[in-house]
């Protein structure tokens, strides 16, 4: 499957240009990169230009031809970022057609064999119709739809026509239909990745699943191996535990049992590999249910550099000696384009992601030495709680996809021991110069701190 | 310097000289006494750390180096 992805500020943009341009079509350019994924590509799309009326050498209700400057214009402009094009239109009309006309075809078709030899990357198209959008990438000599269009920021947008609500499983989605209305139908089209199956990840997949989204993708190195994981792994089972499987396995299999029609995937591997890494970017929403900082910070610059809405949490109990509870945190964030990344909010640390990368031996000297903080030690965890924060991230989901997530603040923080619930202290921005801000929409050409494979 | 492979996310911290480098006229400091092998040669651990002070995509390799210049400075001139 194919997506295409924007932020959410600059489809706000385009919003605006195509309906200052009404009743006439409008037309703009993106730059784009190109991702290849285990399941097809993560088109990219940055840098929009919106041209001047005298730009197109023909504009009305009906069509739109750009001028031979104006192409020259946007193709200089790709090839001196090392980049692929989009050119997108509007079709504003509501008897127009949501994908592309047959004059629509002729010209790109045209434009495609120009334009193929001399930019080095992709070159897309995409129409914006009554009902959505439709795109398609030129390959070859022929072109491949797109079938997702998302743009992520203070929240998420699903751009590609709604599903027809009636061709949902009417028994099945009941009271969902009830409770979200056409969200419902948005929630069963959409893919989700979820780094890390323990006790947070765990609850995590199977609620995702129940909800029933169209794909889960789950990712974690780790094997079932020690009685502890009984307290909190959802599907694991005392008796699987002398044959170490992988958590991936035991969560797919738990999941699978359940019945309902979610393709599940398990990846029994690190995200920060090369290899498992691109898994995540089959997906709409990644969720991190991971407690490896090395690892978040992976998912929190491809949040940046693939315009991929990921939704973060963190679980912490703090104990008053000897048997009393002084807290039970759990702590959802937000991250997209636009959101403050996870290392302008301060919830990752870039000398806590270096004594975590060092070598076990090396962390123990400087470790005993007071260089390092932390230890090999497990964390304090309890099944109440991680479930309470799956809960939370599965509920961010909604939230997100509704109408209303661009009034909703980019994460909360719940502590169930306290009557009040206070919201997490949070930049509202990056900070100047912030490494995640600077390779928004570059793909693999921002830094994202990966192993080689 | 050594940086890992999450460098710029992950902070860089103290420095590494041949072991035979130090101050002429003043003693080597207690935070430099530390020798550790790395790539089959050995170096002298110089144990300054920048505290928690590292933003990634602003600081890296030049600010790691200003900083250890800065401390040169410092050091020598005491």
């Amino acid at each position: 499957m194919n997506r295409l992805a924007f932020t959410l500020a600059d489809v706000a943009a385009l919003d605006r240009f195509f309906a200052a341009a009404r009743p006439n079509e409008a037309g703009a350019f993106f730059l784009v990169t190109e991702a290849s994924t285990p399941n097809g590509l993560r088109l990219v799309a940055r840098d929009p230009y919106f041209p001047p009326d005298t730009a197109w050498t023909e504009t009305d209700r009906h069509r739109l031809v750009p001028s031979g400057q104006l192409i020259s214009q946007v193709v200089s402009r790709a090839v001196a970022a090392n980049a692929g094009l989009l050119i997108v239109h509007s079709h504003p009309d509501s008897r127009h057609p949501t994908g592309f006309s047959w004059v629509d075809d002729q010209a790109l078709d045209a434009l495609s064999r120009t334009l193929v030899d001399l930019i080095d990357g992709p070159f897309v198209a995409a129409v914006v119709g009554p009902k959505g959008w439709v795109a398609r990438r030129y390959q070859g000599d022929a072109w491949e739809s797109i079938e997702r269009i998302a743009a992520a920021g203070r929240g998420i947008r699903i751009l590609d026509p709604l599903p027809d609500p009636q061709a949902m499983d009417a028994d099945l989605d009941d009271r969902q239909i009830l409770a979200l209305g056409d969200l419902n139908a948005r929630l069963r089209s959409l893919d989700v990745a979820v780094v890390g199956v323990g006790g947070l990840g765990s609850p995590l997949a199977e609620t995702l699943v129940r909800l029933g989204v169209r794909g889960l993708t789950i990712i974690d190195p780790d094997r079932l191996d020690t009685q502890s994981n009984l307290r909190r792994v959802f599907g694991a089972k005392s008796s699987q535990l002398a044959g170490h499987p992988y958590k991936v396995d035991v969560v797919a299999e738990h999941c699978d049992g359940i019945g309902l029609p979610t393709k599940i995937i398990a990846i029994p591997g690190d995200v920060r590999r090369e290899d498992a890494f691109p898994h995540a970017l089959d997906a709409d929403v990644v969720f991190t249910a991971t407690d490896s900082q090395s690892s978040r910070a992976v998912i929190n610059a491809a949040s940046y550099a693939f315009h991929l809405p990921v939704i973060d949490c963190g679980c912490r109990i703090s104990r008053r000696e000897p048997s009393g509870l002084a807290g039970l945190l759990s702590e959802v964030r937000f991250i997209a384009p636009g959101l403050p990344c996870l290392f302008c909010r301060r919830t990752l640390s870039p000398d806590a992601i270096r004594a975590e990368i060092l070598p076990a031996d090396e962390r123990r000297a400087l470790h005993k030495e007071g260089y390092v903080v932390g230890s090999d030690a497990p964390e304090p965890s309890a099944g109440a709680l991680t479930v309470l924060g799956a809960g939370m991230m599965a509920s961010s989901l909604l939230a997100y996809l509704s109408s209303e997530s661009e009034t909703l603040h980019g994460g909360y923080l719940l502590d169930a021991l306290m009557e009040d619930i206070p919201r997490a202290a949070s930049a509202e921005r990056c900070t100047d110069g912030c490494l995640s801000m600077r390779g928004v929409g570059r793909g693999f050409q921002a830094p994202l701190g990966l192993l080689p494979r | 310097m050594i940086a890992d492979f999450q460098y710029p996310m992950s902070a860089m911290d103290m420095f590494f000289m041949e072991e035979s480098v130090h101050h002429a006229r003043v003693p080597i400091p207690e935070h430099a006494k530390t020798i550790e092998e790395h790539l089959g040669r050995r170096w002298r651990r110089w144990s300054w750390h920048r505290n928690g002070r590292w933003t990634p995509g602003v600081d890296g390799i030049g600010s790691h180096w200003a900083m250890i210049e800065a401390r040169w400075d410092k050091e020598r001139s005491q």
